[in-house]
């Protein structure tokens, strides 16, 4: 209890204090009563809620005795500030990492060169696509008023791609480091946006923090297994509270209630149609056709939400999907040059991922791939992060989480 | 097991340097042959006169002044040039007797020692031409910005450079940015104020506190003392800035650190003339400034007849 009071207070106190704060104010101010709490100049220690949620994932592992308590005080510091994913996770759980730390390490070239690779691939993401299509998206999303709807769902569309390879990218970089020291993270991503299905998204997208929501609040708060409208009440508090961890923004709630919103739509059709499309459909022509659509239509739902997660207020996010349905889809205003690159890149990326995952499918490695093959991708991918690279370029997205 | 892989990894680091000199001779004689970094260097070295008065400095002293306009003078200044940059490359021209110098015509400004300068690697291909490792010796400040300017300069010269390389491979020509100015409507096509701006330009310069920087400070001396040892006379300038830029440079910054420097400089070499050129055009900045510390064409005639007479 103790454990739990003092992660989620600090939380709190850096986090959401202000937000509140500001929030009772307005409350006591409509109501016309004096409020003298100040505001508090704090700053963000840089990924609270990351190794927040991993000393809340350890102590709630030993109260439901999933494992034993820690006697080892540096090693339990080291579960918590395991350096590669400190700052924007991978979010690990104490029954996973802490077994890992305990074991004797030995230099082994095949891992490094696992790790080194992951590394690679991460800046490539980074560099190279997020913040090519960054340059795009935030000039456009920093005065949405002076650009046609065409124009912003475009940005949309690049910013979804922005944060994904951004988080991805880093997600790679931290597995990839903690790889050469012999730790196995868990993986974040796997392809997000060919999710046919917003429930299939969120096993794909930042699979740490959604499987910790469902491991340690959707299923204690009794799962699917209760009443209907219970259920429905339990998707709404674990994606609201999903949004609210990304930050004390409205933006970012509604980004979750929308979620939410999405889910139990999802889950409601495939109660009532899904069985009977499959059943029914047996031209594969027709059924990769159905996919396709439900892939797109989920990217799309997944895009509306992106608006409120990437606007700087709930009203502008409001603006921008108004515009988008309500203005010139033919003009299109391209920032850059390298914006129009990042379409090419992106849609390469992505068929070099399809590729991936197809021969891996049938069993082809990478490792059994020609060395040539190989050792010229490396290349490729080195000289493109270091004519793509950007010293004054921001940090990564996930870090003011 | 461990041999193979200490091997492949050999071979992949020489590899990897072997395509980046590669690539870096390509970037730096088809896209960067048309910089005026690269023109100025190349016209520098065929000029046929002797060169009088040599103008050594950063865009300030490049915009400043119109070499035509002052007797036997020939303007080598760049774009965020700093004295460890200055000082190598004026110890080639002299080591080497090149155009037989008479007078060197410094900068004596804020940014010249601040340490954002020396973190810079621009024009970096450029600079590493001049490096002489002699000189370095085994302080590890140093050694590493040599290594890091001879890395980027020799094989990485392409670095963060996508935009030239978009424009080549797009056989476009060089936009302003690219060729070595970094130009005000960068910031007023964001339409900024020039209150709002001017923060911003001073980011770039200062980052986020002033400090003179050691290795700078110390580069100045003994650009000096070299210039006394090689009887060459030197002129230390603090180009015209407009009001805001010094009213604001004053207000966000904290200079007691520069002020001591001067101070130091002129107890230390009583015989060298300063000339404080800030405020001389400060009733005219509409006409004679092209932003907020650097001369526009007009403003370069003005200040280059008046330097030519300062120095004859």
């Amino acid at each position: 209890m103790v454990s739990l009071i003092g992660n989620l207070g600090l939380l709190f106190f850096f986090k959401y204090f202000n937000f509140f704060n500001q929030a009772l104010k307005n409350v006591f101010s409509y109501f016309q009563i004096s409020y003298h709490i100040p505001v508090a100049d704090i700053l963000l220690p840089v990924g609270i809620s990351f190794y927040t949620f991993q000393s809340l994932s350890y102590t709630l592992d030993v109260f439901w005795k999933k494992r034993k308590a820690e006697r080892h005080l540096g090693m339990f510091a080291l579960y918590v500030s395991f350096f590669p994913q400190l700052v924007a996770g991978p979010i690990e759980r104490s029954v996973h990492l802490l077994p890992q730390l305990f074991k004797i390490q030995i230099v082994d070239w095949r891992r490094i060169k696992a790790g080194l690779r992951l590394i690679l691939f991460g800046f490539f993401q980074k560099v190279v696509i997020a913040d090519t299509i960054a340059v795009m998206v935030e000039k456009i999303y920093s005065s949405p008023e002076a650009y046609s709807g065409g124009t912003l769902l475009l940005a949309t569309y690049f910013f979804a791609f922005q944060i994904y390879y951004d988080f991805s990218g880093y997600s790679d970089i931290a597995i990839g480091s903690s790889k050469i020291f012999g730790i196995d993270l868990m993986k974040n991503f796997n392809q997000p946006y060919l999710s046919s299905s917003i429930r299939e998204f969120w096993g794909r997208w930042h699979i740490s923090l959604s499987s910790w929501f469902r491991d340690y609040l959707y299923i204690p708060l009794g799962g699917n297994k209760v009443p209907y409208s219970r259920w429905v009440l339990n998707i709404v508090v674990v994606f609201g509270l999903s949004g609210f961890w990304h930050g004390a923004q409205w933006t970012f709630f509604i980004w979750g209630l929308l979620h939410a919103f999405y889910y139990v739509v999802n889950v409601a059709y495939h109660k009532i149609f899904g069985q009977r499309w499959s059943e029914n459909v047996r031209n594969p022509f027709f059924l990769f056709l159905g996919k396709t659509g439900a892939t797109l239509m989920t990217f799309h739902c997944v895009c509306l939400a992106w608006i409120f997660f990437r606007a700087e207020s709930s009203q502008e996010a409001f603006q921008i999907v108004y515009k988008i349905f309500h203005s010139n889809w033919h003009e299109i205003y391209l920032v850059s040059v390298s914006a129009k690159f990042g379409f090419f890149v992106i849609a390469a990326t992505e068929f070099c991922h399809g590729m991936a995952r197809a021969l891996s499918a049938r069993n082809v490695h990478w490792n059994d791939m020609p060395m040539i093959l190989r050792w010229g991708a490396y290349y490729v991918m080195l000289f493109a992060v270091l004519i793509f690279i950007n010293f004054e370029s921001k940090n990564f997205i996930y870090f003011q989480f | 097991m461990k041999k193979i892989y200490i091997k492949t990894g050999f071979i992949f680091i020489f590899l990897f340097l072997l395509i980046g000199y590669i690539l870096s001779c390509i970037y730096v004689n088809m896209i960067m042959r048309d910089s005026i970094i690269s023109r100025v260097q190349r016209q520098f070295y065929q000029y046929p006169y002797r060169v009088r008065n040599l103008i050594l400095g950063d865009s300030h002293s490049e915009a400043a002044l119109n070499p035509a306009l002052i007797k036997g003078a020939f303007n080598y200044s760049s774009a965020w040039g700093n004295y460890f940059d200055i000082f190598t490359c004026l110890k080639f021209v002299l080591d080497h007797r090149i155009k037989n110098v008479d007078t060197v015509i410094l900068p004596l400004e804020y940014h010249s020692f601040d340490g954002a300068r020396i973190a810079e690697n621009r024009n970096a291909w450029y600079w590493a031409g001049y490096l002489d490792p002699g000189d370095i010796g085994w302080d590890y400040k140093k050694l590493f910005i040599f290594a890091q300017r001879y890395l980027s300069g020799r094989f990485f010269s392409y670095m963060g450079e996508k935009d030239s390389v978009f424009y080549f491979l797009r056989k476009k020509p060089l936009r302003e940015i690219n060729l070595g100015y970094y130009p005000w409507w960068e910031f007023s096509i964001h339409q900024l104020k020039p209150e709002e701006a001017l923060p911003r330009v001073l980011q770039r310069h200062f980052k986020d506190n002033y400090a003179v920087n050691d290795i700078l400070a110390e580069y100045f001396f003994r650009t000096i003392d070299m210039c006394l040892k090689n009887n060459v006379r030197v002129v230390l300038v603090r180009y015209p800035i407009s009001r805001l830029y010094d009213k604001v440079v004053h207000q966000l910054y904290s200079l007691k650190e520069f002020d001591r420097l001067i101070d130091h400089v002129r107890q230390k070499y009583p015989d060298i003339r300063i000339l404080d050129a800030r405020s001389l055009y400060s009733s005219q900045e509409e006409q004679l400034f092209y932003d907020f510390d650097h001369l526009n064409e007009k403003g370069a005639y003005e200040f280059s007849r008046y330097m030519n007479d300062y120095l004859n």
